[in-house]
This record gives structure tokens, C-alpha cells and sequence, in this order.
């Protein structure tokens, strides 16, 4: 279907697509802690960051339109957050809201970079020879594996509404029929988990998570 | 001949109420192919989940002696392989190798031994290629045949099949019954497909209603046109 994968461009050839995953994901979380832990008022710091990001972001060949877009997603969401935050603290509030907004910003554009340079299924395999616990390795690659089968059902849903709608609906209907099909998504979600964990019992799964090696 | 699956008197309602099936009887021997017909609803899924435990009416399935009960589970499980209907519910792994070494994995097999599993169950459906191939990228077809590859990699001695052949292209369908026949496993095969099951099976049951209408051998029930048209398979 015609949804972006989060590891669309993760199959490019580059010299960051080609490090060792495990060095890529220490260093971005060594990043992401420096950018966290620097004084939300250090702009020099920041602009350094950034450009340090912008040089990979051209090394790499993953087009920049494409990295924007996914950053530029999940800015809502970290604003929503921090608007109350002037709200909170009567002097320096504001420098506080743009540290953070900054700082999310420079995160999620790390995070960006390392999901687009590392096949996701390869970067789970680094973490578990990192001893991340392995419990977190198969939720993610759960949420990796069943993201997309939720966002095929939810287009595939949105079609046959649209195909049956005839053209003529007002706002009011859209959010109405939009909160039915969320409804039926979290009810297909329920027991398409429960057939999940019926064929991984099938298959010997005893509760206990076994990897290779 | 040794009797393989034995299931008496089996019953089972679904939590909501829905009576599902209805005083089955079955038998099964070392070898057989049996193929299950019958319409939508009449209870195909719900007798197949029954062979490995996943559901459980009332004790009353046997695999190869064993009752299908909790302390026999782990047991029953790698000699049953059963396969979903649906190819989604079958591949949860991220990667096709993941998926497929995951029943050897839990059987605690070492890496060697998994990576020659893979290969072999990836090679029968002639899916080699597809290794490091991520599942959600697969067509619908290509999922359904590394479906059966992951029960293959754990060597069963009961291979049970929920509609295997919705939605493969005719070369892959024909190169699956040609696969199916070869090889001599004991296999159940829930299907609405009656020309596979014509030609790979030798024995028919005909579901209805949640109850086993007729079960003979596959030239009986194939000669008898009333039964057919009673249950609006012919
Ligand atoms: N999880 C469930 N909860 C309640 N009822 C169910 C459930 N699953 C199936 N049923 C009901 O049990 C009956 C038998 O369903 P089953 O899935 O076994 O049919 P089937 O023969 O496999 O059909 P199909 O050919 O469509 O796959 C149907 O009436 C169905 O609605
Ligand atoms: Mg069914």
C-alpha cells in the first residue's frame, strides 16, 4: 500500500548505512543525552548540533525532503506539550519553551537519522547484542511488524466508507464515521493480538523468549 | 495402521455462545491426507484449532495416544504443525528468517541446526531468496508460502492447513499441490478448494453445521452427487 515506511531508504548504499548498528545506536543516544543535558539556552551548542546532523543527512544520500517530513511529524505532538510550559514559570518560561522545542526537535532528527541509515529488523538484532532486554526488543518488533498491517486496515476501512459515502459527507459525518472506524480498529487490533500469541503457542512459544546464538 | 488423530464426541460453543461444533467424531491414520469441505461457518477453523490445543472443548482429541490436555501441550505442539488462515496472524516476526527459525528456536535447537532448517523449509516453497526479506513487503501469495514454511522448519509429524491455497497465483498453487502430494506427513487440510483437495487427498469429510455430515474416502464422497448438492459443494 502506499504508506512511507519508517525504514523506507534503510536498504541505500552510504557509508552510514554501512557501520556496524551497534556503533550507530550508541552514538545516538550519546548524542541525544548531550542535547538533553545542555542548558536550554545554549544556542551556539544547538547550531552546532544541527550542522553536525545536516553533514550526516548529506553523507548519507537519504533524500532531505523525506527526513523533514518525518521530523516535521512529530512536532505537533512535542509543542502540544510545551505550550503550557510558558504557562508554568513566570520569568524565563519562554527560553524554556524554545530550549525544549529545539531539543525535541534535534532528538527526534537524530532518531530520524539512525532509523533511516539501519534496516529496523538489523537494529533490533544490535540491541539484543547489546542486552536490551529482550522483553522491549519483541514489543518493538511487534509495533515495527503490525504498524503497518493497522495502517492497511485503516486505509482499506477509509475506502470502503469513501466508496460507499457517494461523495456527500458534511464535517459532521466525517468525525462520526472516523470515531466508528477508530472503534472497530481497536476491536480488530484486540483480537488480531489474541490470534498472534494462539500462533506463536503453536509454534512452542511458551512465555519464556528465546533468541538465537 | 496406526491411528494418528482419534477425536470423540467433541463439542464446543465459543465464549459468546455460538455453538460451533456439535458432537464431532473423527479418526485419522499415520499418512492420511484429509481433506475438510464445507461452507462458510460450518465449524473448519474451529475443529483444526482443537488438534493442538488452542482450543479445548472437552479432552476429547488424542494425537498419536497423547490427550490433548495442558501437561501434553509443549509435546502435542511439535508434532502438530498447523498453519493459519490468515497469513498476518502467521507471520509476526519482523524478518522471514525470524519467522521461520521461530519454532526451532523454541525448540531449542542450536544455531546450526535452525540455519539448516531454514533453508530446507524456505527451499520446499521455493521462497530461498526471501530470507532477509522484511514480511509486511511480501504479496499476499508469498506470505501464504513462507506460512507454511514455518511449520515445515519444525519437522512435523501432522501438518494441519487452513485454506493454504486462497489467493495463489496458479504456477504457485499447482507447485504447492505438486509439494503437498510429495511429501508422505499425515495432513489435514481445511479448504474450499475442491479440485486440491481431489487431487492430493484420499479421504473427505464433509462439515455442516458444526457437525461431520459424511467422512469417506475422497472417491465416495466424490461419486455421491446428493450429498454434494445437499451441501452446496457441487
Ligand atoms: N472467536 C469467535 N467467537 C465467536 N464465534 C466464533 C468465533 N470464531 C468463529 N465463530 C463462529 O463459529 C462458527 C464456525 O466458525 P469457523 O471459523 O470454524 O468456520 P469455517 O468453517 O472455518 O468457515 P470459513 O470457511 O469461512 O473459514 C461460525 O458460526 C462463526 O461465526
Ligand atoms: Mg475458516
Amino acid at each position: 500500500m502506499q504508506h512511507s515506511y519508517i525504514d523506507k531508504y534503510a536498504g541505500l548504499d552510504s557509508f552510514l548505512h554501512g557501520l556496524d548498528p551497534r556503533a550507530k545506536v550508541i552514538v545516538s543516544f550519546i548524542f541525544i543525552f548531550a542535547v538533553v543535558l545542555s542548558n536550554p539556552t545554549a544556542y551556539l551548542s544547538f547550531a552546532l548540533y544541527g550542522l553536525a546532523l545536516l553533514i550526516l543527512l548529506a553523507v548519507s544520500k537519504v533524500p532531505s525532503s523525506f527526513v523533514f517530513k518525518k521530523t516535521l511529524i512529530v512536532i505537533p505532538f512535542v509543542a502540544l506539550v510545551a505550550l503550557s510550559i510558558p504557562f508554568m514559570k513566570g520569568k524565563d518560561g519562554l527560553a524554556l519553551f524554545t530550549g525544549i522545542l529545539i531539543k525535541s526537535y534535534l532528538s527526534i532528527f537524530c532518531m530520524t537519522m539512525l532509523t533511516s541509515t539501519t534496516k529496523f529488523p538489523r537494529l533490533l538484532k544490535a540491541m539484543e547484542r547489546m542486552k536490551v532486554p529482550s522483553i522491549f526488543i519483541m514489543i518493538m518488533s511487534f509495533m515495527y511488524r503490525y504498524l503497518f498491517v493497522l495502517i492497511d486496515e485503516f486505509h482499506r476501512m477509509q475506502r470502503a466508507r469513501d466508496s460507499r459515502s457517494l461523495g456527500r459527507v458534511g464535517r459532521w459525518d466525517t468525525v462520526k464515521v472516523l470515531s466508528n472506524i477508530i472503534g472497530v480498529l481497536f476491536v480488530r487490533s484486540y483480537e488480531r493480538a489474541e490470534r498472534v500469541y494462539l500462533s506463536m503457542c503453536s509454534r512452542g512459544f511458551n512465555g519464556e523468549i528465546k533468541t538465537l546464538d | 495402521m496406526e491411528k494418528i488423530i482419534e477425536i470423540k464426541n467433541l463439542s464446543y460453543s465459543y465464549p459468546d455462545g455460538t455453538a460451533a461444533l456439535d458432537n464431532v467424531n473423527l479418526s485419522v491414520f499415520m499418512g492420511d491426507c484429509v481433506g475438510i469441505l464445507g461452507p462458510n461457518g460450518a465449524g473448519k477453523t474451529t475443529l483444526l484449532l482443537h488438534l493442538n490445543g488452542i482450543l479445548n472443548g472437552n479432552s476429547s482429541v488424542k494425537i498419536g495416544g497423547l490427550t490433548v490436555d495442558e501437561k501434553n501441550l509443549s509435546v502435542i505442539r511439535s508434532k502438530v504443525g498447523l498453519v493459519f488462515q490468515d497469513p498476518d496472524d502467521q507471520l509476526f516476526m519482523p524478518t522471514v528468517f525470524d519467522d521461520v527459525a521461530f519454532g526451532p528456536v523454541n525448540m531449542d535447537m542450536g544455531t546450526g541446526e535452525v540455519q539448516k532448517r531454514v533453508d530446507g523449509a524456505l527451499d520446499s516453497v521455493d521462497m530461498k531468496e526471501y530470507k532477509e526479506r522484511i514480511s509486511h513487503h511480501l504479496s499476499y501469495g508469498e506470505k501464504k508460502r513462507i506460512s507454511l514454511a514455518t511449520v515445515l522448519s519444525m519437522n512435523p509429524e501432522i501438518l494441519v492447513l487452513d485454506e493454504p491455497t486462497g489467493n495463489l497465483d496458479p504456477k504457485h498453487r499447482k507447485e504447492f499441490i505438486k509439494f503437498l502430494s510429495a511429501t508422505d506427513i499425515t495432513k489435514i487440510i481445511a479448504s474450499h478448494d475442491i479440485d486440491m483437495v481431489k487431487s492430493i487427498c484420499n479421504k473427505v469429510a464433509i462439515m455442516d453445521k458444526g457437525s461431520i455430515a459424511a467422512f469417506d474416502t475422497k472417491e465416495n464422497i466424490f461419486k455421491n452427487k446428493d450429498l454434494l448438492k445437499l451441501h452446496s459443494l457441487y
